[in-house]
């Protein structure tokens, strides 16, 4: 007896239900406008390499030297832990990061989740979170004024999205790769004085905390009704008449932010309450809220960790592995690849943080 | 690296996502002999004590169980393990309502991703197992109305159809090739395996279970099948 290639007996078969047709779309965002402090100045770590652009450590030299460091304005921290199922398939880590700093209180941080089926998604979410971070950063140094506005960040989020698809359409000619094989999700936050902006294809989770302490959702992934999200490569998101704001979401902040967070969805179980039952309904809702049980005491324990270490990237990173390696019980036991990266504005830790 | 300690944290209490499996099983006179229907009985109690035992599954993999000879009944609706109890199949020696059950198979599934929607649950796209050790003794419009229907319900990935001959001869197989969409191929039990079947199920079912959206999913190798090339 012979199987067709889609068999279960032979190869693989789609987990999802697919409606190709028909997508839900995704409630619309919204703004929030307030004032922002100015920040003092602090040692720079990551620069995004700009033209002509020098890269100044003289602050961070002298302050060591000094045996102390002011050490104010953003911390970031980001990792990607790979995910058992990945491991036992013999798969690499399909997620991706990136972070920009251009001072000490703005940049850029980017996620990239690759689609779990496609072959080189590794290779895609690499790609991606490189070439995202590093256009996303050129734009906020020479016209930062694009972010603050929602038209003018819904003609910038297309044009970014057209810039990756043209420039990973390249990347796989030249690598002998076929397209859809690089798919992948985005997550990026560029983050300012003033202003926070969030652009996102797909899935994936992203919170922001304000002044008060209180967390918040920076979006709502990109889901039908069935579970099936979309990526870069996606031909639904290509064939959209532009903006194609129903693909590419993007949201603004106009406030003062205390931290936020992005994340690849195997962090979601463990952060988000993504679907609980409502006792008083008793329905199953889908909240997208993110659990302040988990963001309040690793955002205290990271700011010791940032406080030990100062500008020591490396080290601190190396903490943050570990905990998305094996940090809670949920984490341990994921399956997915998981990737987060934690921002915090040192500005606004309260004295009992300090 | 100095030693923090990542403490206080809890985690929220996120309902797992689902996945639903229907298992269609003939229980016509022809399964009394041979032993096949105490093969396929003990074949059942090991999927389901699998299931049980295995913390993520029992929590995501919701089963039902239809019976069909010249009736169709539904001896199990779709449940987590730990809300049942795997009944022991009889056969009353009937005949084979084949058609009969595959349109109520086919409305279960309808009706409990109604209510996963209703509820907000999420789901992976259910699978519709139908075992059977004869050709159906159904009027040949039926059959044909069940094929349509199972074909149209496959291109438009509504679910997964997999039937399983036991000990059928290559004409009827060749009946069940044509009730099968062409993506999902029939495939013959190697004797009486079914307990190996249902291992292969159950793993089957964890894979779908723990796939990410958009996966494909890798079964094992179907050692159970007749004919299969180690």
């Amino acid at each position: 007896m012979t199987n067709s290639s889609n068999s279960p007996l032979s190869t693989e078969q789609s987990s999802a239900d697919e409606t190709e047709t028909t997508l839900e779309a995704q409630k619309e965002i919204s703004h929030e406008a307030d004032t922002v402090e100015p920040k003092a100045d602090e040692p720079v770590e990551e620069i995004a390499l700009l033209e002509d652009e020098p890269v100044d450590t003289m602050d961070t030299q002298e302050e060591k030297v000094a045996g102390k460091s002011e050490h104010t304005g953003w911390w970031l921290v980001g990792s990607s832990a790979i995910g058992a199922m990945h491991v036992q398939k013999n798969i690499p880590c399909q997620d991706s990061y990136a972070i920009k700093r251009l001072d000490k209180d703005k940049g850029v941080a980017v996620v990239c989740d690759g689609a779990g089926s496609k072959m080189h998604s590794d290779l895609g979410a690499q790609f991606v979170s490189d070439k995202a971070s590093e256009w996303l950063s050129q734009v906020l140094a020479t016209r930062p004024e694009v972010f603050d506005e929602e038209a003018s960040v819904q003609q910038l989020s297309n044009e970014l999205y057209t810039y990756l698809y043209e420039q990973l359409a390249n990347y796989a000619t030249e690598q002998e790769l076929a397209f859809d094989t690089l798919g992948c999700t985005l997550i990026a936050v560029i983050y300012q004085p003033h202003t926070l902006t969030c652009i996102h294809i797909g899935d994936g989770r992203a919170a922001y905390q304000d002044i008060d302490g209180d967390w918040h959702a920076l979006m709502n992934p990109w889901n039908t009704e069935e579970g099936y999200t979309i990526f870069l490569t996606t031909k639904a998101v290509h064939d959209a008449p532009a903006p194609r704001t129903e693909y590419i979401r993007s949201r603004i902040i106009n406030a003062a932010v205390a931290s936020f967070v992005i994340m690849s969805d195997g962090c979601e179980n463990a952060s988000f309450e993504c679907l609980i039952l409502d006792k008083e309904t008793k329905k199953y809702i889908q909240p997208n809220r993110p659990f302040p049980q988990f963001f309040n005491p690793v955002k205290a324990t990271l700011v010791q960790v940032h406080r030990h270490y100062l500008n020591e990237d490396e080290e601190v990173t190396k903490v943050w592995t570990k905990f998305l390696e094996e940090g809670t019980p949920q984490l341990k036991n994921e399956s997915d690849d998981k990737t987060m990266v934690f921002a915090i504005n040192s500005v606004f830790l309260k004295s009992d943080e300090n | 690296m100095a030693n923090f300690d990542f403490g206080g944290i809890e985690s929220p209490s996120n309902y797992q996502e689902k996945a639903l499996c229907v298992l269609l099983l003939d229980v016509s006179g022809s399964m009394t002999v041979e032993g096949r229907l105490e093969s396929l009985n003990k074949g059942l109690s090991d999927f389901y004590n699998d299931i049980y035992n295995n913390a993520s599954l029992s929590d995501a993999l919701e089963i039902t169980v239809v019976t069909f000879d010249h009736e169709v009944t539904q001896v199990v609706p779709p449940s987590l393990v730990e809300d049942f109890s795997m009944p022991l199949l009889q056969s009353r020696m009937g005949l084979t309502n084949m058609a009969g059950a595959i349109e109520e198979g086919i409305k279960i599934v309808d009706d409990r991703k109604e209510y996963y929607r209703h509820h907000g649950i999420s789901y992976k796209r259910p699978w519709i197992i139908l075992m059977t050790d004869g050709l159906p003794t159904n009027e040949e419009h039926e059959i044909v109305q069940a094929t349509q229907r199972v074909h149209e319900s496959m291109d438009a990935n509504r679910f997964h159809f997999f039937p399983i001959g036991i000990k059928l001869t290559d004409e009827e197989m060749e009946f069940l090739k044509e009730l099968s969409h062409p993506n999902v191929p029939p495939a013959k039990l190697d004797g009486l395996r079914f307990s190996d079947f249902f291992l292969w199920l159950s793993n089957s079912m964890e894979k779908v279970s723990t796939s990410k959206d958009g996966d494909k999913v890798s079964f094992e190798k179907p050692t159970w099948m007749d004919g299969f090339q180690t």
